[in-house]
C-alpha cells in the first residue's frame, strides 16, 4: 500500500503513551438460543497477532454459528487528545471504533463502541459486537481506531487538526489477526490420478500475490497413477528434488512479476497467508536466494536436504 | 445437500477433462443435477427473452442470470454467505455442473471465468454482484441495473477492483445507486472526457478510484450520514450534484 502521507496530526506512539491507553484484549465467543459460549484464541505465531478460534467443547459450527467479539478499553488521560496539541478541536467529539476487514469474505466494515469528549467523564469504554451466523471464511482482521466524531468550532492554532465526522485518527493497537478456517497453514501438495501423466506438476496462478492465499493458488501435485509414486514414499531424494523443482518454478514465476516482486523481497504491503508473505518467509526467514535460477534451486535443495 | 468444492488442483484436472472430452458433462449426484435442470432451464428462457437485436445481450444475460442464481440460493438452508464466499464451490458448479452454460456466455476454453482467475469466475461474480447492488428485494435490485449507465465494464469494476482487505458493502450498494440515477448524457458526457486521456477510463472507474483512496483516511459508515452522505460526496466532489 503506498504511504500515506496525513495533512493533520495523526495518533503515534508517544501520544498513545500520553493517553494513558490500556485495553484488555480481544475476546470472543458463539451464541446459540440466547445463550453465549466462549470461544479460546490460539496463537498460531507466538506473536500475538495470527490467532485461531477454537470451542474448547467443539459444538461451535462456522456454518451455522456466528461469532461476538469483546474488548474494554481505557483513556486515562482524554484531554491530552484535544486542543492544539491534540488531534481535535477543544469542543470536539472522539469517536472509538472496530475496524474489521477480510480478503476472504470480500468485506470490510466499522463498528462503532463509544465516544467522548474532553471533558466527559466515563474513561471506560467496552466493545461487544455480534457479527452475522456464517458471515466468515478464511482471516478477518480487527483494530481499534480513533475518529471524529462530531465537528467542533477551531479556536486559534486548532486549524490543522482533523474536523471533519468520519475522519480516522489513528489506530490504537496494532491489528490481531484471527484465522476463521486455518486453511494457511496447510502447504499444498495434492495426491492426481493421471494415468500416462508425469511424476508431478506445479500448478500456480494468481493476479495479485501479495493478496490472494498461497494455498489457494499454488498446487503441487503427485500423480499417485506414476510407475515411480510408490519410490516417493520411501526415497527422501527424491521428495526432496520434486518439493525443490516445483518451488523454483512458483517463486521464479514469481520473480518475473516485476509489480509484486519489490513488495515481497521488502515484505512490504503483503497479507497474512499470501503467495507474497510465503515467498517472502521462504527468501527471509528460510535464506532461499532469489538472485539467480541456479542460485534459488541450491539454496532450496540445500534446506530441504537439511530437513531430511 | 452436500456443498461440493473442487480446490484449484482439483479445478485443472477438471478443467483438463472437459477439454479433452470434447466438452462433455460430468456425471453429478441427484441434488446437483436438479440444479443444472432448474440453471439451464432458466438461462435459456433468459436468452429467449433478450432480443437478438439488443446491443446489451453480455449485460443483460449477466444480470437476469445473476439475479436468477441469487433468488435460486436464497432460500436454500445450505447457502450462506459463508458459501457465497468459498471459490471452490463456485469452481465446482462452473466446472462440473453447468459448464456448457458458462461455456456458452465466454466460449468453452476461457479458463478465467470458469476457475482460474478469482474474481473473474463468471458465476461469482454475477452473485456478487447482485449482492453488492442490493436494494431490498430482487426485483429492485435488478431494475436498477437494468440501467443504461451499466455495461460489463461497471460489473468488472465493482467486482474485479474490490480491494485488498474486501468491500464496504453499504458503500458499494449507495455508489451503484447514485450512480445509476445519474441521468445518462451526463455519464456519456464525463465518460468522454476521461476516454480523451485513457481509452479504457470511465467515469465509474473513477469513482471507484476516489472511493479506493479516500477510505484510507475517512471511515464511511462513520461519516455524518453514513455511507449514503459518503458516497455523495464523493459524487459531489466529482462534479455530479
Amino acid at each position: 500500500m503506498a504511504n500515506i502521507i496525513n495533512a493533520f496530526p495523526v495518533l503515534t506512539k508517544k501520544r498513545i503513551t500520553m493517553m494513558g491507553l490500556s485495553t484488555e484484549g480481544f475476546s470472543f465467543s458463539f451464541e446459540r438460543d440466547g445463550i453465549s459460549y466462549p470461544l479460546v484464541t490460539e496463537d498460531l505465531e507466538n506473536n500475538g497477532i495470527y490467532l485461531a478460534l477454537k470451542d474448547e467443547n467443539g459444538s461451535w459450527n462456522k456454518e451455522k454459528d456466528n461469532i461476538s467479539i469483546y474488548n474494554s478499553i481505557k483513556i486515562a488521560n482524554k484531554k491530552s487528545l484535544f486542543g492544539e496539541n491534540g488531534l481535535a478541536c477543544s469542543d470536539a467529539e472522539i469517536g472509538i471504533a472496530l475496524q474489521w476487514y477480510s480478503h476472504d469474505s470480500k468485506q470490510r466494515s466499522v463498528v462503532q463502541i463509544d465516544s467522548f469528549t474532553k471533558d466527559s467523564e466515563n474513561n471506560t469504554f467496552q466493545l461487544n459486537y455480534s457479527f452475522d451466523k456464517a458471515q466468515f471464511r478464511g482471516d478477518i482482521s480487527f483494530l481499534l481506531l480513533l475518529y471524529i466524531k462530531t465537528a467542533g468550532t477551531p479556536k486559534e492554532n486548532e486549524d490543522i487538526l482533523a474536523n471533519t465526522p468520519g475522519t480516522i485518527l489513528g489506530f490504537l493497537t496494532e491489528k490481531i489477526t484471527i484465522s476463521f478456517d486455518g486453511s494457511g497453514s496447510v502447504f499444498p501438495i495434492y495426491e492426481i490420478t493421471e494415468e500416462d501423466g508425469p511424476l508431478w506438476k506445479v500448478f500456480c496462478s494468481w493476479t495479485d500475490p501479495t493478496v490472494e492465499r498461497f494455498s489457494e493458488c499454488v498446487a503441487i501435485n503427485i500423480n499417485n497413477a506414476h510407475e515411480n509414486y510408490e519410490k516417493l514414499k520411501t526415497d527422501k531424494q527424491l521428495l526432496v528434488e520434486v518439493m525443490s523443482a516445483a518451488l523454483v518454478c512458483i517463486i521464479q514465476k514469481l520473480k518475473d512479476q516485476d509489480a509484486y516482486w519489490a513488495n515481497i523481497t521488502k515484505g512490504e504491503g503483503l497479507e497474512d497467508g499470501s503467495v507474497g508473505s510465503a515467498v517472502h518467509y521462504f527468501i527471509n526467514a528460510l535464506e532461499w536466494d532469489p538472485l539467480s535460477p541456479e542460485l534459488l534451486s541450491l539454496s532450496i535443495r540445500r534446506f530441504f536436504e537439511k530437513k531430511v | 445437500m452436500i456443498v461440493k468444492q473442487l480446490n484449484i488442483s482439483e479445478s485443472k484436472l477438471a478443467w483438463d477433462d472437459w477439454l479433452s472430452s470434447n466438452y462433455k458433462l460430468p456425471i453429478i449426484d441427484d441434488d446437483y443435477e436438479t440444479i443444472r435442470i432448474d440453471f439451464v432451464k432458466a438461462y435459456a428462457e433468459i436468452r429467449n427473452s433478450i432480443p437478438a437485436n439488443s446491443g446489451r445481450i453480455k449485460y443483460l444475460t449477466d444480470i437476469k442470470f445473476g439475479s436468477f442464481i441469487y433468488e435460486y440460493f436464497s432460500d436454500k438452508p445450505w447457502f450462506t454467505l459463508r458459501v457465497a464466499e468459498n471459490d471452490a464451490f463456485w469452481r465446482y458448479l462452473s466446472l462440473k455442473v453447468i459448464p456448457d452454460i458458462v461455456g456458452k456466455r465466454w466460449g468453452n476454453s476461457a479458463a478465467d471465468h470458469f476457475y482460474f482467475r478469482s474474481n473473474r469466475i463468471w458465476l461469482k461474480t454475477i452473485w456478487w454482484y447482485m449482492y453488492l447492488s442490493w436494494q431490498g428485494d430482487i426485483k429492485q435490485t435488478e431494475a436498477m441495473l437494468d440501467n443504461e449507465n451499466c455495461t460489463t465494464d461497471t460489473i468488472l469494476n465493482f467486482i474485479e477492483r474490490s480491494g485488498r482487505r474486501g468491500v464496504y458493502v453499504d458503500v458499494h450498494r449507495n455508489i451503484i445507486k447514485q450512480y445509476c440515477n445519474i441521468p445518462h448524457d451526463l455519464v456519456l458526457k464525463l465518460d468522454s472526457k476521461l476516454k480523451i486521456k485513457s481509452k479504457n477510463d470511465s467515469f465509474f472507474r473513477c469513482i471507484m478510484r476516489l472511493d479506493t483512496a479516500r477510505i484510507t483516511v475517512m471511515e464511511p459508515g462513520l461519516f455524518d450520514g453514513g455511507e449514503k452522505a459518503f458516497v455523495k460526496s464523493l459524487l459531489n466532489d466529482l462534479g455530479v450534484k
